[in-house]
């Protein structure tokens, strides 16, 4: 957790360094009685400076090298899923909700399952991907996007 | 006040609204029972299919959902030993220790009646406080607002979390979140990149889906069960007679206690479970019997979570400020619906709030119903693998967060936060305080920079009114009290107990 903290600490510190030279470029209402566009972002980056002095102080001081569990195998597992999530996303556009859905269900199912079978988790995609269709674009007119083939 | 309730009577007595009423409960229970799926991800989900709906319709919905999921929880708490959402977590103690003893109806007819109980006493109490509440607030100018939006997001930053520090800073990032967009005063675009996505902000439901429900997802994808679950057999679930009398001052108590602490912002179902559970058994004549099975240790707790539901919603309706994180989802939903919750909702809007009350309270025979006979087959819903179900959820995120502006550029804001909200549990950095601070922001910044221009830019303007005085007083106070931290690590310590 350590060295967690103190990375999070370096990107958020990264953060407010660009949210302030962001600001700078805003314009300067100083001449008007009013606050100008930077006002509040600029008070929460010494805010944020404030509370990472702290982070780091407390890390230094008190955290121990306990693991924080994003390198196991376990969330290696939720890794993976998220990249098939994306190419899910960035095919979608193309084969359309149906297909694409229905690929990514019977990937993802049987990728997740103890034990393997391919038929199942393609039945199980199958079905899921009709009641979602069946529900949102039917019953509750919610738009799908559609792709290059069929809706 | 009677005159507005019979009118909400009349508004909610139709078919569609009943229906859909019914709906959201019974899907609330599904989704509270099963491990994994808690109630602020059922509400998460079911928020886009209500996008369609009369404003109305579409808000009792979720707040059947909100009511049902919270009971539901405890039919996987009592059944697996393993609380379908957090809140459900106390009534693994002595809901097990019953189930085992082949006692499982009886422990789910004591869950579902008190579940109704602690429900009931919040929405009788929501009905009394809120308007007066709001009657207060309506004379709240500038100052007064910037000090509750900084009290709300000081108390849910410093409460969420396992760490204070980490918690303020998941609120600073959530307000540095909402500066994105158009500035309020000045109309000058910040932090936009020319994207026009963004020029009206960050859209707070694809971060809420994201961070509650996505990133939920992802963490249940490490606990996927490999061995088959066994499920006890639920017998006639009605209470005896017997059993009520001995559990109803355990469901005042915990109904009072839930709704005082669902009123605090930040702190949900969870800590209302595990203070009226304490109490319980601090009142108790034989509170060395509590954990063995006894129904006061059902009814408590359970009296407790749903107690919160009610209590949650007074700041909301109120203030426009949400109790727990299921209200700040409720709040989206009311804002995407055209209405700001806030004083004003119960001058302009006064029949609908009663409306909303009463349909509150339908929410709750209609989930006493269902709980009574129902519950063997919610049982069943148990029994559907993770592994099926989280893909689904991934789907179900994606077609939410698509449906609210048929953009897709929300659906990828929604799979960020999802990712982002993964990695901030596994840090140990809380997430509601980002979704509050996305809410309370715009708020906060534009009532500091308006009480700024009141006091032609003295900053004593918020100290020497006394409300906000008090209000940001109270929230410095909060920022610097450790007791909040002792009660907080007591129900760690006592929520690794259960899990010995």
């Amino acid at each position: 957790m350590k060295r967690a903290n103190l990375i999070i600490a370096g990107l958020l510190a990264m953060l407010g360094a660009y949210v302030l030279y962001l600001s700078n470029k805003l314009p300067d209402f100083a001449n008007q009685n009013t606050t100008g566009p930077a006002f509040f972002p600029v008070l929460l980056v010494i805010l944020l400076f404030g509370l990472l002095v702290l982070l780091v102080g407390t890390t230094l001081k008190n955290e121990t090298n306990r693991p924080v569990g994003l390198l196991t195998g376990e969330a290696t597992k939720s890794f993976i899923t998220m990249g098939i999530i994306l190419v899910y996303l960035l095919v979608f556009n193309i084969l359309g909700f149906l297909v694409s859905t229905v690929l990514f269900l019977f990937i993802v199912i049987s990728y997740l399952s103890p034990k393997r079978n391919y038929m199942k988790s393609a039945l199980i995609a199958v079905l899921a991907t009709s009641m979602i269709y069946v529900v949102f674009r039917i019953v509750l007119l919610v738009p799908i996007p559609s792709g290059m083939f069929i809706g | 006040m009677f005159e507005l309730l019979a009118q909400g009577f009349m508004n909610v007595l139709t078919f569609e609204i009943i229906g859909l009423l019914i709906l959201g409960v019974m899907i609330g229970i599904a989704i509270g029972s099963l491990p994994g799926l808690t109630a602020t991800m059922g509400v998460a989900l079911i928020l886009p299919i209500t996008f369609k709906m009369e404003s109305l319709t579409g808000i009792l919905m979720l707040l059947g959902v909100y009511a049902g999921a919270m009971y539901g929880g405890s039919i996987s708490a009592i059944l697996l030993k393993t609380p379908g959402t957090p809140a459900a977590a106390a009534t693994i103690f002595d809901g097990f220790a019953m189930s085992q003893r082949g006692e499982a109806g009886r422990a789910l007819g004591i869950s579902a009646i008190s579940s109704f109980g602690g429900g009931l006493i919040s929405v009788i109490m929501l009905i009394l406080i809120s308007p007066q509440l709001a009657k207060v607030a309506l004379r709240f100018s500038a100052p007064e607002f910037f000090g509750l939006a900084v009290f709300g997001l000081s108390i849910i930053a410093s409460i969420s979390g396992k760490s204070m520090i980490k918690g303020l800073l998941a609120g600073v990032f959530g307000l540095l979140l909402s500066t994105i967009g158009i500035d309020l005063v000045t109309g000058f675009p910040r932090f936009t990149f020319g994207n026009m996505n963004l020029f009206n902000g960050l859209a707070f439901i694809p971060v809420m889906i994201g961070l509650f429900a996505m990133s939920q997802a992802f963490t249940s994808i490490e606990h996927i069960l490999t061995k088959k679950q066994v499920v006890q057999k639920v017998g006639s679930v009605l209470p005896s007679k017997a059993d009520m009398k001995q559990i109803l001052p355990s469901i005042l108590r915990g109904g009072i206690i839930g709704t005082l602490i669902g009123i605090i912002p930040g702190a949900g179902g969870e800590i209302g479970a595990f203070v009226s559970y304490n109490e319980a058994k601090r009142w108790s004549k034989h509170p060395e019997k509590f954990g063995t099975g006894i129904v006061e240790g059902i009814a408590a707790p359970e009296a407790g979570n749903n107690g919160v539901t009610g209590g949650a919603m007074i700041p909301l309706l109120t203030l426009g400020i949400p109790g727990d994180a299921v209200t700040a989802i409720l709040l989206g939903a009311l804002m995407i619906q055209g209405l700001q919750p806030g004083p004003l909702l119960f001058t302009e809007h006064a029949g609908l709030v009663y409306t909303i009350f009463v349909g509150f309270l339908l929410a709750n025979i209609f989930m006493l119903v269902l709980g009574l006979f129902g519950a063997r087959y919610f049982a069943k819903v148990i029994s559907i693998p993770a592994h099926i179900l989280t893909p689904v959820i991934f789907v179900l995120c994606i077609v939410g967060s698509y449906a609210i502006n048929n953009n897709f550029f929300d659906v990828m804001v929604m799979f960020g936060f999802g990712a982002l909200g993964y990695v901030m549990e596994k840090t140990e950095f809380p997430v509601s305080p980002i979704v509050l601070a996305l809410i309370l922001g715009p708020m906060a910044e534009r009532e500091l920079r308006k009480a700024l221009m009141m006091s032609n830019g003295s900053i004593s303007i918020l100290f020497t009114r006394p409300i906000s005085l008090i209000l940001i007083g109270v929230a410095l106070i909060t920022l610097f009290m450790p007791i909040i931290k002792g009660v907080k690590d007591y129900i760690l310590l006592k929520k690794e107990q259960t899990n010995d």
